[in-house]
Formats: C-alpha cells, sequence, structure tokens
C-alpha cells in the first residue's frame, strides 16, 4: 500500500485527471490502475463509514475512478482500444476475465454496464429455460434509454413533470426525485457495488450468482437504509459517506433502484427489439407472446388451440408496410 | 397579443366532445368554427397502420398522452397533506392530440342505468333520509335517462358501437343486459368474436344463475357505415388497443368517425399545438380563449360560441384559472367549481390460472368480453350491507401485450430469477382476469381547485385533486370481491383462483383508469351545480361545457358513452333551440 496516495481522505489528490507528482515518479502504476484502486477503496470506505451501506456517490463530471477500471493498464493504443470494448469492473486477478461485455454503449461505461448486466442477468437468469436478460441485451436497451433520456427527460412512464419545489410524500403520492432517472442509475450502480465490496470484499461482477442474489434480495427487501447518498466531504475526488447527511437526502434507496432496475430489466427483456433489447425475439420466445402480429382474425375463436405464426417485430412489420417485403 | 378574426364558434380541446359537436354543427348550420387542440394530429394511415405495436413506446413511454413535463395535476389524499404533483404516469393517462382519448381507448361503451340520473333520490326514496352517509354529497343530474335516451342512441349510431340489446322499448330480451334502461333501438352492430378468457367466465356466470352479456364494444365487428357515411373497418383482434391507436381504423374514434366528415365541410378548421389558457369574457358573455400556438406564442381568437371539451381536469382548471363560477370550497361546501371529484372504484378484482389449457390471451381487443349487472349500483338490495353503490363486473381479453402484461401471476410466484421465469412461461397464457368497474361516489371532502406552489410550463397553477377511497367503497369492494368474484372464480374451475377484495387508500402511481369525473357538474339548480342539463355554463350562456366533468358522481361503468350522449345532447341544444335565440336555455 506504500504507493496508494488515497490513504488517508485528507490527502487525497484533488484533481482527478491528473496525477500527481510522487505518482509520476511511480512509473509502473497507472493512472488507470490508481483510478481503480481508488474507486474500490472508496466504495468500501464509504459502506464502512455509514457502518452500512452508504456509497456516496457524485455527479461531478470526469471522475475517473467512476468511468474505469481495467485491471491492467492497457500499455498500447491498440490495448487501450480494446480494453474500452471489454473492460472488466473489478479485480480480474483473482477471478479471471469474467463479466467482460461487448462495447457500443451510449451512456454507460463500461464498468456500470458491467454491473447493470451482471444484475439483470440474475433478474432474469439464463437457465435451462433458455436465454435470459444477457442474450436479450437488456444492459443495451436500458443504455439507450438513459442516453436518450439526456435529451428529453423522458421517465419510465413518458415525459415526466421536473419542476419544484422537491419534496418527499407519501406513497399514493409517487415517484418525486429531483434527479433524472440517469443520474439515478450512476448513484443505484455504485450503491450495488457498494454493497459487493462491504459484504464480500470484491466487485458485484466477480461475486458467485448466490452472493449476487443475497445482495438483490437485499435490495429488494427495503431493510438498507443509506443506499446511494450524495454528499461529498473535502473534494470532488473523495468519494465517502457523510454520516451526517439527513436521510432524506438519499438520492436513490435501495428498495427503488431495485424496483427500477427490475422494471428496466422486464422492459428490455419483453419490449419491442427495435429499442436494442429483447434480441431475437427471446423474451417473447419465453412466454409465447407472438409479437407484431397484424390481426389474428377468426383464429379468436379457436379455443385453446396453439399460435402457430411466426414471431414478428415491429421492424419485420415495418418493412411489410414500406413495401419492400 | 394578436387578436385574430372572430369566428363563430370556437372549440377548447377536439376529442369526442369537441368532434361530435362540430360535425353535428357542420352538418346543421353554416357556422364557421376553430378548433383549438393542443396535441398533433396522427391518422390511421400512416401513423397507425406503420407503426402502433410498439409496447413500450405507446403504453409504457406514454407517446399519446398528454406531455407531463408542460402540465400536470398535484395530488393529495386528504387537505391535511402537501400536494405534490403527479410527474410520472400513473393513474390515469390524459389524451393529446386531434381525436382526443378515444384514439387510444378500449371502447367499452356503456350507458348509464335509468336510477343513477336520480340517484340521491332513488336511494333516499328506497332506504329513507338517513341511509347515505353524511359527508356525500351525491346528487341528482338534473336530466333523466329518458331524456338522454336519443342521444344515446345517436352516439351509439355514430360510432357504431357493437352489443347486444336487454331491454328494447320495455321489453326484456335474452341474451342482453336485463337491468339497462330501455333502448329505443339495437345497437348498431352485433357483438364482437369473443376470446376464451371470456367465455369461461360466461360459462361460469350462467352456472351460477347470473345473466352474463357480451360487453358493449367500440371495436368493431364488421365493417360498418355509420349515418354520416363514415366507414369503420373490421377488428382483426390484434391485441394492441389500450393505449395504442389502431391500424386498421376498427376502433371506433372521432379521428375515424365523426372529424373527418367535419372537415370535409369546409367549416371548420383544426389548429394543431394550441394550448388554450383561458376563457375571456366580460359581464357574463364569453368572448373568445386565449392560446398558445404551435410558436408558443399567445393569441386571442374571438367567438361567438365556445364549447369546452377539454376533459374533466382542463375543463375544471380552465374554469378556475379564468375565474367562471365560483371555486368550491370544501370547508363551508359552498362554491361549485370543482367540486364533487369523482373517479372509478377498482381493487375488486379476481383471476383463475388453468394448467391445463392455453388461452392465447394476445388474440382480443379492447372491448371483447361478457359482462354482469347483478352487483351494480343499487341493482341489489343494500339494506343492512352498510355501503350503497356497486359496479359492473366484466372479464375482457383485451390482449397480453408482455412488458406490463406478462402476469398476473399466482399468489406466491416469485418476482424474478428463475422461479420467476418458470412462473412467466408456464402462466403468462393461462390466466383469465376480471373484475368490477366499481362507482365512485361524491364526497364533501373530495374535490379539485388551483394548486398554491406548483405551476405549468407557462406559469399558470396546476390542477389539484384531493381524493381518498372512503369506508363505503372499500365495505362495497369488499362485499362485491366475496359474495360474486370468488363465486364466480370458484365456478370457473381452473386450478388457482384468487379473489382480491382490499382497498385502503387511492394511490396515484398505479394505472387504474382514465376515469375522472366532477368539476363542472351539472344540475337543476345554480347553487349547486356549474352547468345546466345542456351543459351550458349557469353563468355564461356562450360558454358549454361538455364531458365527464358533468357528472355529480361516477357510475359503476366506463364514462365515455355518457358523455358521448352528453354531447350530443348539447349539440341539439345548441342546434334547434339556441342559435334562434342565444340566452340561457334552462
Ligand atoms: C388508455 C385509455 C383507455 C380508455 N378506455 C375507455 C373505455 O374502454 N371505455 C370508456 O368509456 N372510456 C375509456 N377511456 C376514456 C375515454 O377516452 C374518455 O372518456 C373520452 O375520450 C372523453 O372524451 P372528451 O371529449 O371529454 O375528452 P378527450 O377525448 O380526452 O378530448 C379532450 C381533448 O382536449 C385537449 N385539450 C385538453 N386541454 C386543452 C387545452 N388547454 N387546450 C387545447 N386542447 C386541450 C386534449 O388534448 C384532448 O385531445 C379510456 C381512456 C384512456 C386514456
Amino acid at each position: 500500500m506504500d504507493h496508494d496516495v488515497t490513504q488517508s481522505p485528507g490527502i487525497e489528490p484533488s484533481e482527478p485527471d491528473s496525477a500527481p507528482a510522487e505518482e509520476a515518479a511511480r512509473p509502473r502504476i497507472s493512472n488507470e490502475e490508481l483510478a481503480r484502486r481508488r474507486v474500490n477503496r472508496r466504495l468500501l470506505m464509504a459502506a464502512s463509514a455509514a457502518g452500512g451501506i452508504a456509497v456516496t456517490a457524485m455527479a461531478a463530471p470526469g471522475l475517473r475512478a467512476q468511468e474505469s477500471t481495467p485491471e491492467e493498464g492497457p500499455t498500447t493504443p491498440e490495448e487501450a482500444a480494446e480494453q474500452v470494448a471489454t473492460v472488466t469492473p473489478g479485480d480480474a486477478e483473482q477471478t479471471g476475465d469474467t463479466g467482460q461485455i461487448r462495447g457500443g454503449f451510449q451512456f454507460f461505461v463500461p464498468f456500470q454496464a458491467a454491473i447493470v448486466e451482471a444484475a439483470a442477468a440474475r433478474l432474469i437468469p439464463t437457465d435451462d429455460l433458455g436465454p435470459g436478460a444477457t442474450e436479450a441485451g437488456v444492459v443495451y436497451f436500458i443504455d439507450r434509454q438513459l442516453y436518450q433520456e439526456r435529451t428529453g427527460f423522458q421517465g419510465y412512464r413518458g415525459q415526466r413533470y421536473g419542476l419544484g419545489p422537491f419534496q418527499p410524500g407519501e406513497a399514493t403520492q409517487g415517484d418525486q426525485s429531483a434527479l433524472p432517472l440517469s443520474e439515478r442509475f450512476r448513484i443505484g450502480i455504485l450503491g450495488i457495488e457498494g454493497l459487493a465490496q462491504e459484504r464480500y470484499g470484491n466487485g458485484f461482477v466477480r461475486l458467485s450468482p448466490e452472493e449476487q442474489d443475497a445482495i438483490l434480495e437485499e435490495m429488494d427487501s427495503g431493510e438498507i437504509e443509506s443506499f446511494g447518498r450524495v454528499s461529498l466531504r473535502t473534494s470532488p475526488a473523495v468519494f465517502e459517506a457523510d454520516e451526517s447527511t439527513p436521510a432524506g437526502e438519499s438520492a436513490i434507496t435501495a428498495k427503488a433502484f431495485f424496483e427500477l432496475l427490475l422494471a428496466y430489466t422486464f422492459a428490455g427483456f419483453f419490449a419491442d427489439p427495435v429499442h436494442g433489447g429483447n434480441r431475437d425475439m427471446v423474451g417473447w420466445k419465453l412466454i409465447g407472446f407472438p409479437g407484431a402480429q397484424m390481426g389474428y382474425g377468426d383464429l379468436i375463436l379457436n379455443y385453446g388451440v396453439p399460435f402457430e405464426g411466426e414471431y414478428r417485430s415491429l421492424a419485420d412489420h415495418q418493412t411489410a408496410m414500406s413495401g419492400g417485403d | 397579443m394578436a387578436q385574430l378574426p372572430k369566428v363563430d364558434v370556437v372549440f377548447v380541446g377536439f376529442g369526442l366532445v369537441g368532434g361530435s359537436i362540430a360535425n353535428e354543427l357542420s352538418k346543421h348550420t353554416s357556422l364557421q368554427m376553430v378548433a383549438l387542440e393542443r396535441g398533433p394530429f396522427r391518422d390511421t394511415y400512416p401513423d397507425f397502420l406503420q407503426d402502433h405495436f410498439d409496447e413500450w413506446r405507446y403504453a409504457v413511454q406514454s407517446e399519446l398522452f398528454q406531455n407531463l413535463a408542460r402540465n400536470t395535476i398535484t395530488f393529495r389524499n386528504n387537505a391535511d397533506q402537501t400536494a405534490l404533483p403527479m410527474r410520472e404516469y400513473g393513474s390515469f393517462l390524459p389524451g393529446d392530440g386531434v381525436g382526443g382519448a378515444m384514439v387510444h381507448w378500449n371502447g367499452a361503451s356503456w350507458r348509464f342505468l335509468p336510477h343513477f340520473f336520480e340517484y340521491r333520490s332513488h336511494l333516499e326514496n328506497r332506504y329513507g333520509p338517513d341511509f347515505l352517509p353524511e359527508d356525500t354529497t351525491i346528487q341528482d343530474w338534473g336530466i333523466t335517462y329518458d331524456e338522454l335516451e336519443p342521444y344515446y342512441d345517436q352516439y351509439e349510431k355514430t360510432f357504431g358501437i357493437a352489443g347486444k340489446a336487454g331491454n328494447l322499448r320495455g321489453e326484456i330480451i335474452e341474451g342482453g343486459n336485463p337491468f339497462e334502461g330501455p333502448r329505443s333501438d339495437e345497437y348498431p352492430q352485433p357483438p364482437n368474436q369473443i376470446a376464451y378468457g371470456p367465455s369461461l367466465f360466461r360459462e361460469a356466470c350462467e352456472e351460477i344463475g347470473l345473466n352474463p352479456f357480451p360487453q358493449p364494444s367500440g371495436n368493431s365487428p364488421g365493417t360498418y357505415t355509420n349515418p354520416d357515411g363514415m366507414t369503420l373497418g373490421a377488428c382483426n383482434y390484434c391485441g394492441f388497443c389500450e393505449r395504442f391507436g389502431c391500424h386498421v381504423g376498427a376502433k371506433t374514434s372521432p379521428i375515424v368517425m365523426t372529424i373527418p366528415n367535419a372537415l370535409a365541410s369546409g367549416r371548420v378548421e383544426v389548429r394543431q399545438f394550441s394550448t388554450v389558457y383561458r376563457i375571456d369574457h366580460q359581464d357574463g358573455v364569453a368572448t373568445g380563449v386565449s392560446y398558445y400556438d404551435a410558436n408558443g406564442m399567445p393569441q386571442e381568437q374571438p367567438a361567438d360560441l365556445i364549447v369546452l371539451g377539454a376533459w374533466t381536469l382542463e375543463n375544471t382548471r380552465l374554469m378556475l384559472l379564468s375565474g367562471i363560477g365560483e371555486p368550491y370550497d370544501p370547508q363551508t361546501g359552498s362554491g361549485v367549481v370543482g367540486k364533487n371529484y369523482t373517479y372509478q372504484t377498482g381493487g375488486a378484482g379476481a383471476t383463475v390460472w388453468y394448467t391445463d389449457r392455453i388461452l392465447n390471451r394476445f388474440m382480443g381487443s379492447g372491448a371483447n368480453g361478457f359482462a354482469i349487472d347483478e352487483y351494480n349500483s343499487d341493482n341489489f338490495d343494500h339494506t343492512g350491507l352498510g355501503f350503497f353503490g356497486g359496479g359492473n363486473i366484466a372479464c375482457n381479453n383485451t390482449g397480453a401485450r408482455p412488458i406490463l402484461g406478462s402476469g398476473p401471476l399466482p399468489p406466491g410466484a416469485a418476482r424474478w430469477g428463475s422461479p420467476w421465469k418458470a412462473a412467466v412461461k408456464e402462466y403468462y397464457n393461462r390466466s383469465v382476469n376480471f373484475g368490477m368497474q366499481g362507482e365512485s361516489p361524491a364526497y364533501r371532502q373530495h374535490f379539485m381547485d388551483l394548486d398554491p406552489t406548483y405551476r405549468d410550463a407557462w406559469g399558470d397553477p396546476l390542477l389539484r385533486i384531493t381524493f381518498n377511497w372512503t369506508d363505503n367503497e372499500r365495505r362495497m369492494v369488499q362485499y362485491v370481491a366475496e359474495t360474486a368474484l370468488a363465486r364466480i372464480a370458484t365456478a370457473m374451475g381452473g386450478q388457482i383462483q384468487q379473489a382480491r377484495g382490499v382497498i385502503t387508500d387511492y394511490s396515484i402511481v398505479p394505472y387504474q383508469s382514465t376515469h375522472c369525473q366532477g368539476g363542472t357538474i351539472m344540475g337543476a339548480d345554480p347553487a349547486t351545480s356549474v352547468v345546466n342539463k345542456y351543459s351550458q355554463a349557469w353563468d355564461v350562456p356562450n360558454l358549454f361545457v361538455v364531458g365527464a366533468s358533468n357528472f355529480p358522481q361516477n357510475a359503476g361503468y366506463n364514462p365515455t358513452g355518457t358523455v358521448g350522449a352528453l354531447a350530443y345532447n348539447t349539440a341539439d341544444a345548441i342546434i334547434s333551440r339556441y342559435l334562434d335565440s342565444p340566452g340561457p336555455l334552462a
């Protein structure tokens, strides 16, 4: 740990994008490596500082710790380019190269995408009943929705009323979050990661399926109180829970983020493939929903007789409608 | 602000109400009309034919509904709470665009029961003056079923409603609803081909001595041409009705049946993306309306006659913003605008799961099923039950789109993981759902007013809704679930049955129905109503405020058939009486 300049929050370098002088004197450790160690350590500290699961996240742009996590810093541009496409959060040395995902994200950085994909894969697993969230490409669906939100402030149910004042209300009054969905996802993803570090000392994507399930169950149970706080202390690079943060400042609860993730995972599994998920209509094939059929006509009276037609997507329909089929 | 050239009539909102009245005026008068509609025009072709099968876009991301980023409502359960904005949908889905919410409705098309129009009188006569809860403000409508009947008929023929009469001119007809009021004529179209699930419901109802009848439907069983020569296509049961436009023009709506005919007259101009924010008036006379045009610029449109058909919430808000009529005060009970907000009492539902057969739940249409009326309104004796009211019970196969409709799964099923996957694979296509559309009585403490804090995108106050269920509805729901739903579910067989009958507080969060009523209620007395029986504003005779905002309380049915009847009632009053001598009609 002698090279770890983040040993104490008080001496944390405040400029995350430029390597401090000490670091420059140790050429064997890349900036990316430092950044990676920083995020894990901070998440861990955050979790323990609140005596529970509080993870502070932040909206400051350019915080490398949030964005990059390759185990080994790339040494050549080619390697760097490749890693952009296959980066893996957590410590690859410990468990090999699991958690790799294909790149192509508009909103997520791969660190975030890998966690979302791993969590979605537990919500809808790949199992003996067939493909799950991974094959459906759920993470690409979610990524696209969050990116689109940046231009339209769309919520899960359409254009969202975003004017203040903001205040928490009764459950019957509905979601009152002041944060856009994409920021809730950013914070929630770090919440999951912090929980993984706190419970198992490892990144979420590195955990066994049983351990991942345990974390999701804990979130689902609603018992975790502090999760996804937003306070920062001393400098934007210090990624630590502030115990004085009032409960009401929690940006998103573990339960709320679980519900969001579940809703989006289902949507990415069942929405028409045109939106980036439900690839090859695997979600529909699981349950037998035939998709964009022009209609069923008299078949409606064939009580109990299975529908034999081909599965049909919106793309198929649009092609037919435009005269190209 | 630009003052535009004056026109004879201006319509605020161009949905069922606006389209129907404009169409009648275009046929019977030579008036020049302008319709101001805040949303866009979308048509069967190309919009819906080429795209509508997109559950994410239309059903979840709310493509066709009011843009909440610009205007929403605030909500609280009672006056002690701070109302907060409905930031996301939500309990109901207000329409937005030419044709209004029928463009994306289901199509369940009802007439209300005769006694419901004189509800307070009826209940007090039958059960005595002390029967009703002290805080209920239900009242008679000031119009009777018999007076409205010709307009129900006109609405049904114009829109090609499909069904089976149960009471033709007083004669009870087998196969129809024996409780309905006398009809002057049969439905213009026979019932739909009905899916498997509802047919099991029907058999079970018959087995236990109830009288199931086909759900009256705006999904056209065949091609149908209405008296104006407008044609509905034949429904092919694709299963994408609710929240979607129809790809083959088979779901009846103003964009298929009334608005094109009105436009063909050449005397109706529709301005899209035009949001009305005031009804201008002086000395008891409306002079026109102010609106923001498609470029966001304020415009003033003078007119001799104004028809406000912007649906319940905007009808009420525009009256309050414009200072027409006295706002309702729940403390004193005085004032009328915003009074008697009601909804539709859900919560009584049942599901039966069959492991021995599949049901093809994805084949269907918005109103494809059977219903019973034994437990509706005062069709059953309420003596000693501890509540009044009831609801229609229906089983419809509306199409099971998978994002929102992969369930319900049997009680105890996992919500995620491999066990969920196994359950959804097993049960997606094996469940039949049915339930009650419960009546929603009016109460002194349930109302709408202007929110003191939250504003729309232009800076005007949002509408604030204060509403909850009361013990009356809680008992009603429980009673119907126990006495009717559980019994029917048992008779349906199946391997698993569940009946649900507990409601606590009304919540704005889950979708329930777009059935919001009240706020500009009708009546015989200006002290207790906003409009007379022609939906004419008591205070401003050249202003007609029409829609479910006129209902003094809501029945145990979907509202649109009655909204249609009220619109034709108004159209006739304008054409045959008002234009000859403009002024108060009652
Ligand atoms: C998903 C869904 C399913 C439904 N299913 C059924 C059903 O099965 N059976 C049933 O009976 N009913 C159903 N309804 C309700 C039905 O659609 C309405 O009762 C009906 O459309 C009401 O007609 P209206 O003319 O009063 O209002 P609308 O048809 O909503 O028309 C009002 C119009 O006014 C416009 N407007 C509002 N404010 C302004 C403003 N300030 N300036 C300019 N324009 C404005 C709106 O954009 C809208 O186009 C359903 C509704 C929804 C949303």
